[in-house]
């Protein structure tokens, strides 16, 4: 090896290219060196920016479409009019069984397991004059008549729809118009929903509740016939009505500090001319004289209240496995529920 | 007076002196090499577009499902042709999007970002495998497309849209050339079938 230190008696140049070569290889070491370290912090900015909430965001896709499908099936079974629970039931249970069969065979290319089971129902009752006409009370026993009770011992109503289809039944005046009050059972405490007429031909729904007594009202944007209110939902003539849903952080929704169980009763339901649809979850309402009982094949052009037996929610158990998700939850399915 | 040195002495360090450079060289050349692509570069395979991609099919399709948007463009469909409306015989849109709220979500967000896509609609068969039909065809992808899917489930008693929006009386369970069969096989069930709708978005 050449000796590094110069000495008197060599040339300078015996030993330079040595030092080139050890200097060449100390460089080349440290600029691999560098790109590692470089590529490094590329490579981990790269996982940082990708977006891991993807699994997540599946898992909550799949329950948001299963209380969907689950909805829309009670929905159905519902709307087939059947005068026996029984087989509203059996639609509804063997929906849902299909609904995880196709479900899982499709989730299964996107390497996810998925099921949904039924787990429990409650069984309620829907309330509807199909046809359209003043709401008065059926004619089995009684002449019909304006004031009467819908529904009697209720704790829960939902997709409550009431479709106006002549506004000049209404009237503008307070004192007679078109109300739909719930009352506590054994209490006062009520909550009324008016429908008039606001002077110039468009439906004005107005929303009375106590404790704290907070009264709104809303108007539908345009004029003219067919309008629909929909209680539930919040909704008159297609808009959102603030009156049915919360006004100055108190809530106003249907039943809205009411405690349950409550009546369901009609005043002045001459002053008002459509149709109507309520799903309570009362199953024993064959008993309220004012509302017939249905019997036999779907009625369509009924111009007086029917209560057939209907399916009010459906409770289901949604399980999601990935290889870095597990998710499993049990989910009440009331469609239509006033939240 | 210093001897000379030896003749072979300039023949070493001309070697050393090249290998020294070569290797400088090549260390250098390795280190600029390893930098230049990386997956974040602006190239059409950036992990930012497929993410921004990604957020803005599944936007789409969760905003069409509320509102239920989605349903309405399976059920856009013109029996008598067997098609959806406003197709030509192959029976799926290929210049516009449908003439429906579907399609105008489609266009306010993808189209007019100069995202191209594909909708394709997934279904049950009677025999209980899956099938494909195309809704939307735009073209191949390219390799940075992002597939985003939604479930959603047709009843029996859904009616068939006409080419202006307006419910049919005609049901999905009675139309004869709809292209999602019934999938019940006879049972009693509510639900007639469950419809993926798969969108595959890439940029142009």
């Amino acid at each position: 090896m050449a000796d590094l230190t110069s000495r008197g008696d060599h040339v300078d140049g015996d030993t330079r290219g040595q030092v080139l070569l050890v200097a060449a290889f100390a460089l080349a070491i440290t600029f691999v060196a560098l790109a590692l370290v470089a590529n490094s912090a590329i490579y981990t900015e790269n996982l940082a920016t990708r977006a891991g909430s993807e699994d997540t965001t599946d898992v909550l896709t799949f329950r948001d479409s299963v209380e969907k499908a689950v909805g829309g099936s009670i929905r159905a079974a519902n709307e087939r009019e059947s005068s026996t629970f029984g087989p509203i039931d059996t639609a509804v249970q063997s929906g849902i069984q299909n609904v995880s069969d196709w479900t899982s065979k499709q989730e299964a290319r996107e390497s996810a397991l998925v099921s949904v089971e039924h787990v429990t129902n409650t069984q309620g009752t829907r309330i509807a004059q199909s046809n359209a006409s003043q709401f008065l009370s059926s004619n089995t026993s009684t002449a019909p008549r304006p004031n009467w009770t819908v529904a009697e011992d209720v704790s829960g109503t939902r997709a409550f729809e009431i479709t106006v289809t002549d506004t000049a039944t209404l009237a503008t005046t307070s004192s007679d118009e078109f109300t739909v009050t719930a009352t506590a059972m054994g209490g006062t405490e009520s909550w009324e929903l008016h429908v008039g007429e606001d002077g110039s031909g468009a439906v004005e729904v107005t929303v009375e509740r106590e404790n704290p007594a907070v009264s709104a009202s809303c108007t539908a944007p345009v004029t003219g016939d067919p309008v629909t209110v929909d209680v539930t939902a919040g909704t008159v003539g297609g808009a959102d009505c603030p009156a049915l849903d919360v006004v100055s952080g108190k809530e106003m929704h249907f039943g809205a500090g009411v405690s349950t169980p409550y009546d369901i009763t009609i005043t002045n339901g001459d002053h008002i001319e459509g149709r109507y649809s309520l799903v309570v979850d009362n199953a024993t309402l064959g008993s309220n004289p004012d509302v017939s009982a249905a019997v036999g094949d779907p009625l369509t052009n009924e111009t007086q209240p029917y209560a057939y037996p209907a399916m009010y929610s459906a409770t289901v158990d949604v399980s999601y496995y990935t290889d870095v998700v597990e998710y499993r939850s049990e989910i009440r399915v009331v469609p239509g529920e006033p939240s | 007076m210093s001897p000379l040195p030896p003749r072979s002495r300039g023949q070493a360090h001309t070697l050393e002196a090249v290998v020294g450079a070569l290797l400088l060289l090549a260390s250098i050349a390795f280190a600029l090499q390893m930098t230049i692509v990386t997956p974040l570069s602006a190239s059409t395979s950036s992990q930012h577009i497929e993410n921004q991609l990604r957020s803005v099919s599944s936007g789409v399709l969760a905003s069409s499902a509320a509102t239920g948007s989605l349903t309405d463009a399976v059920r856009y469909w013109n029996d008598t042709s067997g098609g959806f409306h406003g197709t030509t015989a192959l029976g799926y849109y290929t210049n516009a999007p449908p003439d429906n709220a579907f399609g105008d979500v489609l266009n306010r967000s993808l189209d007019q970002q100069g995202i191209a896509y594909n909708v394709n609609v997934q279904y049950q068969t009677k025999k209980g495998t899956t099938a494909e039909t195309r809704m939307i065809y735009r073209g191949e992808p390219s390799g940075h497309a992002v597939t985003t899917t939604r479930t959603i489930t047709l009843h029996h008693d859904d009616r068939l849209l006409a080419s202006d929006g307006t419910r049919q009386s005609l049901t999905v369970a009675n139309a004869t050339r709809f292209f999602v069969p019934d999938a019940r096989g006879g049972g009693s069930g509510s639900v007639y079938n469950v419809v993926r709708i798969e969108v595959v978005a890439w940029r142009i």
